[in-house]
């Protein structure tokens, strides 16, 4: 048995604030993107259990039918790094005001496009995000392309249950709204244990440094 | 010297990958092509760096292009197209002229902001890959797991049919059981209720005969001393029990009780008929007695729907099972009466044509549409709200006429009724002999 | 009189990083909330010149915190220290009079340069 991952106070905090800039930094890549004001809220740091993993992301999206981008993401530091995977999750989203305002293609929106849109919107969260986190850790990410897990399907399908290797990973929740039209979207940083371990030794120096 | 700076690695490395590498500046002027891009367009790198991609092609997506690029140049983050919403970039000719498959090359397409030493985007590199291989294998995938899915779908349709045909024929099992349970009641009540309507017949004659004695003796009263003790007694006792009244009560309830007791005996009776404890039996029966038995059993379904117009022609005894061609009376009745829906008509008429005879139910329903009309024979075909109807009844009312080689036909006008023709041949099935006994 | 100085932040370690920030030789009294709803108490009890104020909080956001400041008119000054960096949320907080716009990481240069700007120096 794995003991579970173990966080201090400090540890926390300071990943809160690393999280918070690099989120600022993502959602001004998504204003950018639409030219809409993003309304950021805090992130929300815990654990998942495979265990309890249905119940769990239950309990920390809320909602039930979503569709849902995946985007592996890695640190030039290979194993020892930062890495994992980023989950973006939408739900309660109105596709077709959103392929509106992308503005980026000719004639009528039909799925492809919008999966398409899709795509995009999480490879430019998770990108900006992660690549602020790494700025801070001083590290380098390098980037799986996103790939669609599916368009409305039931919350619990976007991890299969039956294929997870581990027991806990960390999960940073990162929610984003657009002001005016249906838009939410979480993106969901999953990391595993040894890359947990790594960020834990990273935050400690950041932390002795101040 | 080091093996790797002597190496020229844009003219050996990049432009002779077996990927497609180009460069674009902001304004989307090609900067670099590598060989894929030349053989795949045909157009030479002299020819196209330094000219504006969209002039070379103009077919291309422009604006989503336009974007794609300026979200790397502003957010310096990678973007990334997949084949599977936008199956290519360039229309190339696909890897596989002699395979075949596919009309055009299937292309994962990545765009890289290319930095200054500065950080500051100068430039964005994209690639394109050609994935049509595994583009054709995924999109094979699907297409099974889409048969695969529907097949799944059918098969649940289909147990779900199996097991509301399994409850059908739970039902006529159990239907068959009351029948049977009823034709023992209505055997039972039989006998008694013979010797109850030749006991009233008695009653009513014995009744009618001290009737008369008494009028007899009442005309002597007259004679009578008119102050004696026993003339006040008769009067008072007449007085007492309301004796004018009576006489004249007692032949009305006489004659009630009678007509309830010959209506209970009828019933049993068609109970008796429809039931049949002898069901398959094959003989010559009346028609007529056996549509009127099933109105009465059907009676409840009916008299709040419709009114019955019997139009009976003079039709001789035909070879038939009865109590079959009683379940297929009692289908046509109910739902002509379920097809109605505030109050109509249903007209039954008989006729001898021939060797057959003709029976007609018909009604002023709402009637069939063209598909209703086709399938109407069919299994489990309903236009009854589920739960309501099983489909079965009509196809067995086909069943049991096509075991008599008689034929039902079906005519329906959407709005104003549906005619059903039930054609029987009068001496039964041409292989009778050949029947069970 | 010493200037006195509100840090809020909702981060242990946002604050401390604001603290550090500070110019050396800056003769302030610096006091500390979690949270907007904490801020409103400490400028309510009086006295606070000038509030180093976050965006994203629980409880209370930055947002509210500015609104509930004009509301009940305190003379409060707000350099709103975020790290939503979003043209509309500096335009925004802007028009809620806060002071200036400092983006997150704060360090001792830029937090210097927004103060001379503002003559708090």
């Amino acid at each position: 048995m794995n003991p579970h991952i173990e966080f201090s106070e400090d540890q926390r905090d300071c990943l809160q604030e690393v999280c918070n800039i690099a989120m600022g930094q993502a959602g001004n890549s998504l204003a950018r993107l639409f030219e809409r004001f993003v309304t950021l809220s805090v992130p929300a740091i815990g654990f998942v259990s495979a265990e309890n993993v249905e119940t769990e992301l239950q309990e920390l999206m809320g909602s039930l039918m979503v569709s849902a981008v995946r985007q592996a993401f890695f640190s030039t530091h290979g194993k020892e790094g930062l890495h994992g995977e980023a989950i973006v999750v939408f739900s309660d989203t109105n596709f077709e005001k959103l392929v509106q305002l992308a503005d980026y293609h000719e004639g009528p929106s039909n799925a492809a496009i919008e999966q398409e849109l899709l795509l995009d919107i999480s490879n430019v969260l998770s990108g900006a995000c992660l690549n602020g986190i790494a700025e801070q850790l001083e590290e380098q990410l390098g980037f799986s392309a996103p790939s669609l897990i599916g368009t409305n399907i039931p919350l619990a399908g976007i991890l299969d249950h039956e294929q997870l290797t581990w027991e806990q990973a960390m999960s940073i929740k990162i929610g984003y709204r657009l002001e005016e039209i249906e838009f939410q979207c979480d993106m969901l940083l999953l990391l595993p244990k040894i890359a947990v371990e790594h960020l834990k030794n990273t935050l400690d120096f950041l932390l002795e440094d101040d | 010297m080091d093996l790797i700076t002597d190496i020229n690695w844009k003219e050996h490395v990049v432009d002779r990958m077996d990927t497609g590498v180009f460069l674009v500046d902001r304004t989307i002027k090609v900067l670099f092509w590598n060989r894929f891009m030349v053989m795949h367009t045909g157009q030479p790198a002299e020819s196209v760096e330094g000219r504006n991609l969209f002039e070379l092609f103009p077919d291309f997506p422009r604006r989503w292009f336009e974007r794609k690029v300026e979200g790397v140049f502003v957010l310096k983050n990678q973007a990334f197209s997949s084949w599977e919403q936008r199956p290519y970039l360039f229309k190339f000719a696909h890897n596989r002229p002699v395979t075949g498959g596919v009309e055009s090359m299937y292309q994962d397409v990545s765009l890289m902001p290319v930095l200054d030493i500065a950080g500051k985007a100068i430039a964005v590199c994209v690639s394109i890959r050609d994935v049509t291989d595994a583009a054709i294998y995924a999109t094979r995938m699907k297409e099974t797991m889409e048969t695969l899915e529907q097949e799944k779908n059918e098969q649940r349709i289909l147990i779900k049919k199996l097991e509301e045909a399994q409850s059908q024929l739970l039902q006529s099992e159990k239907m068959a059981a009351i029948g049977q349970l009823a034709a023992g009641v209505a055997h039972e009540i039989n006998n008694p209720i013979g010797f109850i309507k030749s006991n009233m017949t008695s009653l009513q004659k014995y009744t009618a005969s001290l009737v008369q004695l008494l009028e007899a003796y009442i005309k002597i009263e007259d004679q009578l001393d008119q102050n004696s003790s026993e003339m006040q007694t008769i009067a008072n006792t007449k007085d007492q029990i309301d004796f004018e009244y009576l006489v004249e009560d007692i032949g009305d309830l006489m004659t009630e009780s009678m007509d309830g007791v010959n209506r209970v005996s009828k019933i049993v009776k068609d109970l008796k008929d429809f039931s049949h404890v002898d069901q398959g039996d094959w003989k010559y029966e009346d028609l007529h007695r056996c549509i009127d038995s099933t109105l009465n059993v059907a009676w409840n379904e009916l008299k709040y729907k419709a009114e019955i117009k019997k139009q009976y022609g003079e039709v001789p005894q035909v070879f038939c099972m009865g109590s079959q061609l009683n379940q297929v009376f009692l289908n046509l009745l109910v739902n002509a009466a379920h097809a109605i829906e505030n109050r109509g008509i249903i007209t039954i008429t008989t006729a001898q044509k021939g060797e057959k005879v003709l029976i007609t139910v018909a009604d002023t329903g709402s009637g069939m549409n063209q598909e209703q009309l086709r399938r109407v024979f069919e299994p489990f075909f309903t236009t009854k709200p589920v739960g309501k109807g099983t489909g079965l009844g009509m196809s067995l009312s086909y069943g049991i006429i096509d075991k008599h080689e008689g034929k039902i036909e079906v005519e329906s006008q959407e709005g104003e009724g549906t005619t059903f023709n039930i054609w029987l041949p009068i001496e039964g099935p041409a292989t009778r002999d050949a029947l069970p006994a | 009189m010493a200037m006195s100085v509100l840090i809020c932040d909702d981060s242990n370690m946002a604050r401390k990083q604001m603290k550090k920030s500070l110019p050396d030789e800056w003769d302030v009294e610096v006091s500390f909330a979690n949270d907007g709803a904490e801020a409103m108490e400490v400028i309510r009890s009086g006295g606070v010149d000038l509030m180093f104020l976050d965006l994203t909080m629980p409880v209370m956001d930055g947002f509210e915190v500015l609104e509930m400041i004009k509301k009940e008119g305190h003379k409060t000054l707000v350099l709103v220290v975020s790290a939503d960096i979003q043209p509309q949320a500096v335009e925004r907080v802007k028009k809620m009079h806060a002071l200036e716009f400092v983006q997150k990481p704060v360090d001792k240069e830029k937090v210097t340069n927004v103060l001379r700007q503002y003559g708090l120096l």
